[in-house]
């Protein structure tokens, strides 16, 4: 998830993971999330969010762990994600 | 009330910054549109904000900006020295109190803005002094106060607050410094105003920002400048929430 910030960049300040297809109700889910950093952003700032389908568990948790060490470890995520660095297009 | 700010930026830069608020005392009488400007341009290098009585204020201010321009007139110049520019406020502002009140002694007059039985308001006047040569010198902010009779007060410090300047002489004291641009000393002041605004309702959170420099005329952001310093401040005040969270933390391995 990232914001539109007034330099006109967009900022990631999470990645996450979900155990099924959050496809239909990301946002609702999201808006009722607990994690009161994602709550803050959400509510104050311009957010957008990218999301990819991957079937696999075990290459769902690497894709996490990859891209939160290649965000330099968004804010937002409260824990450090386990996981192995695998090979992730970032763009 | 209002809140009214001055702040010195890099490379000698003037900021004004102030909300759009009409108030009738401390009852707020805008809130659905805050449309006043309480920022008047003196000239390209000067300009003023006021606190208090705007109506008594502007009445002023319209003498006072025709005295400036048969000065400059007569002086052949672009400028005059911020000094100058407020003891003409003075003399303007003492002229209608004396027109419209009466000849007062001091402590008639103190008591009688202190009884609010005559209108009061204050302004911060900002421009530059000029040196030996003519040529303008340092950034200086001056305060005229009816309280005070209107007599200058040069400001000691970068920066001024007037109207209700508790919330932001917190935050300025705590996080100013002249040396940053000029966009994030504009935006920390708009965050004063919204934070204010947000405990007290005779505060706009809608504001205007005016800056100048000695190589920059006076000039009014744009809507879409506001806009980004808006994006600003919820990025500033997303900053101090989200730092009350606990972030991950690595421990160091082994021994140091």
């Amino acid at each position: 998830m990232s914001y539109k910030s007034a330099d006109g960049s967009y900022y990631v300040f999470y990645v996450g993971k979900a155990d099924k297809s959050l496809k239909e109700d990301l946002v609702s889910v999201l808006l009722n999330t607990s994690n009161p950093c994602l709550k803050t952003h959400l509510s104050n700032l311009e957010c957008y969010f990218r999301y990819a389908v991957v079937a696999d568990k075990e290459e769902r948790k690497n894709i996490e762990k990859t891209l939160y060490d290649h965000f330099g470890g968004p804010k937002c995520n409260l824990e450090i994600p386990l996981g192995e660095k695998v090979s992730v297009n970032t763009n | 009330m209002t809140l009214g700010i001055i702040l010195k930026a890099k490379d000698e830069t003037i900021v004004i910054v102030s909300d759009k608020r009409v108030t009738e005392g401390n009852i707020a009488m805008s809130s659905h549109g805050d449309v006043v400007e309480k920022i008047h341009k003196v000239t390209n290098k000067c300009g003023l904000t006021i606190a208090g009585d705007a109506g008594t204020a502007v009445a002023i201010i319209d003498p006072f900006l025709r005295e400036v321009n048969l000065e400059l007139k007569k002086g052949g110049n672009s400028d005059i020295p911020v000094s100058v520019a407020a003891d003409i406020f003075h003399r303007v502002a003492v002229d209608y109190y004396t027109k419209y009140f009466k000849d007062m002694t001091m402590p008639e007059w103190v008591e009688n803005i202190k009884a609010n039985n005559i209108p009061s308001f204050r302004i911060l006047l900002a421009g530059f002094d000029s040196d030996e040569q003519g040529l303008l010198s340092k950034p200086k902010i001056i305060e005229l106060s009816s309280i005070r009779r209107f007599a200058p007060s040069a400001v000691p410090i970068d920066f001024a607050a007037i109207g209700v300047p508790n919330i932001a002489r917190y935050l300025l004291y705590r996080f100013y410094t002249e040396d940053k641009d000029e966009t994030v000393v504009a935006s920390l002041a708009a965050f004063c105003i919204q934070e204010t605004s947000s405990q007290d309702d005779s505060v706009g959170d809608q504001f205007q920002i005016a800056s100048f420099s000695k190589d920059q005329s006076f000039r009014f952001y744009s809507d879409e400048e506001l806009e980004r310093i808006k994006i600003r401040c919820a990025e500033i005040k997303t900053e101090f929430q989200t730092s009350l969270f606990t972030s991950p933390k690595v421990k160091e391995e082994g021994t140091i």
